[in-house]
């Protein structure tokens, strides 16, 4: 009986597991902008890692900081080094689940609300970031957002001098296109 | 829990196992699928940045480059001599002379390549019109596969100094047009060791086509700089330069300093500098026993001693102008028609 329930109970849960496909993209796009009436500084990548699992919902992005493309490469350099310090830390990482009860299987395009930690500059914050899923044959295939980041929130010291430069509040905005994860043997 | 129930049990232990072995491969596997992927997308082997903040740490030229398409234009002014006997509040110590002046323009033509223009006051080798070719051979990479950043630094001069032609042992007797020519080339060998320390050798030529009569032509200097970082934006930086070419006669000594020779002629440039850095710009407050800017100035020519009160204040002002499709060059930034064509098409 025992035997009989374990493997029932194991079953399911590697049942889970590969039910749980998992759906990536290794060239998302993320651009964020800063506004103040001194400057508009502004930078993108499209080198941002995005996961989607179908069956638990759960959204995981990681976004190499040194590979944002500033119109000024001199800026570049000072995000880098002085910002972000992408040598100590050189994702931003992203671990949430999509709160609305949604079938990912179901084509259509849905508005999410994505609940998790954002971790920027070493820093976690919890979050919420509301974003749109399109479905295509079955499948997760675009995924977008916009939020903001508040510099203090994660430690981003802009000095005195700078100070009018550089918005306190960064608007950030992403999108990707989602492929069946194959992994690599 | 199980496990405390039925302690012992071949099943349990089993059940308990699989149940885990199912909980922990759904969770592993799911944070695993992401790091994988960072990992293969990640580049092998990056250089390193920001070996230096600048093109020059005080007056000798570091391995960095001038970025792509930018003019950098900089504006590089040493006051006079602080503590000599005739320096009182009535000079303000110094600063109401200038040693020397100098105005650089660098163009980085791609990452690899820039070349500069600019001119100099002087302070023995006067008037210098001048232009480099600089070029990095060799970057070094945050996994010290490549172990060091190497630069080369091609410069050569023009002096626009009248000819004084009643004193045959001046350094402006200059008797032939090609006298006025002079050349530096140097390799800047540079290794970020550390987030915080950089350190550079650079061994360097410089020739002069006219030298008075007690000196020689060709002069080799090694240079030994670092720059060690104290906050994310504040910076201590050194330079010291050694003559290596001797010379029988009484100037250009070894350590003359050391040895207690008193007007030893030239003495070898030690600075020390303070580096703030905010922005676009790099701010240098320096201390300095060397007045010249040029290469073939303050290596050859150094008349200061830092035992005799001959050093100095000096800073550098720098603006970088950014060239380039649809950008801006005095904000660095698109311009705003490109801007909203990019939005247009995003959308």
């Amino acid at each position: 009986m025992k035997a009989f329930l374990s493997f029932v109970l194991s079953a399911t849960a590697l049942f889970c597991a590969a039910q749980d496909v998992a759906y990536s993209s290794t060239n998302g796009k993320v651009h964020f902008y800063s506004k103040t009436p001194l400057e508009d500084i502004e930078a993108i990548t499209q080198k941002a890692i995005f996961v989607v699992y179908a069956g638990s919902r759960k959204v995981q992005a990681k976004i190499p900081m040194n590979t944002f493309q500033f119109s000024q490469k001199l800026m570049q350099e000072h995000f880098n080094e002085n910002y972000v310090e992408s040598d100590k830390f050189p994702y931003a990482i992203f671990n949430g689940t999509i709160e609305e009860n949604i079938d990912l299987a179901k084509d259509g395009e849905y508005d999410i609300t994505i609940k998790g930690t954002f971790d920027l500059h070493g820093v976690k914050q919890e979050r919420v970031i509301k974003g749109k899923l399109t479905v295509k044959n079955g499948e997760p295939a675009l995924g977008s957002a916009a939020f903001d980041v508040k510099l203090a929130d994660h430690k981003i010291k802009i000095p005195k001098a700078v100070f009018l430069n550089i918005a306190e509040v960064i608007k950030i905005d992403l999108e990707f296109t989602l492929a069946k994860y194959i992994p690599k043997k | 829990m199980l496990v405390v129930v039925l302690p012992g049990n071949i099943f349990s232990m089993k059940f308990f196992y699989t149940v885990l072995l199912g909980v922990c491969s759904a969770g592993v596997f799911g944070q695993g699928i992401i790091d994988e992927i960072a990992e293969s997308e990640a580049p092998k082997s990056e250089p390193v940045t920001a070996t230096f903040k600048s093109t020059r740490l005080l007056h000798g030229h570091t391995v960095e480059m001038t970025k792509p398409n930018a003019l950098d234009f900089r504006i590089a002014h040493r006051f006079g001599d602080m503590a000599t006997p005739g320096t009182n509040v009535h000079t303000l110590f110094g600063l109401y002379s200038a040693a020397d002046i100098a105005f650089t323009f660098d163009y980085g033509i791609n990452k690899d390549l820039s070349v500069g223009l600019g001119w100099n006051k002087g302070t023995v080798y006067r008037e210098s019109w001048f232009g480099n070719v600089k070029y990095k051979v060799l970057k070094q990479t945050k996994d010290f596969k490549i172990p060091l950043t190497i630069t080369l630094l091609a410069q050569g001069a023009v002096t626009g100094v009248k000819r004084q032609n009643s004193l045959p042992s001046s350094l402006e007797y200059l008797p032939k047009w090609y006298n006025r020519f002079s050349y530096t080339v140097q390799a800047m060998i540079a290794v970020k060791a550390t987030d915080w320390l950089s350190i550079q050798l650079t061994p360097s030529f410089v020739w002069r086509n006219f030298v008075t009569s007690n000196d020689k032509n060709g002069l080799f200097v090694l240079g030994l700089s670092a720059r060690a970082k104290v906050s994310k934006r504040c910076a201590i930086v050194f330079e010291y330069f050694q003559p290596i070419t001797r010379n029988n006669a009484t100037f250009r000594q070894y350590f003359p300093m050391l040895r207690g020779i008193k007007n030893a002629g030239y003495y070898a440039p030690l600075n020390l500098g303070f580096e703030i850095e905010t922005g676009g710009h790099v701010f240098q407050i320096n201390l300095t026993n060397t007045a010249g800017l040029l290469e073939q100035d303050y290596l050859a020519y150094n008349p200061n001693s830092w035992a005799q009160g001959q050093f100095r204040l000096g800073f550098c002002i720098a603006r970088t102008f950014q060239f380039g499709k649809g950008i801006n060059p005095w904000t660095g930034r698109y311009k705003k028609k490109v801007r909203e064509e990019k939005k247009a098409k995003d959308s």
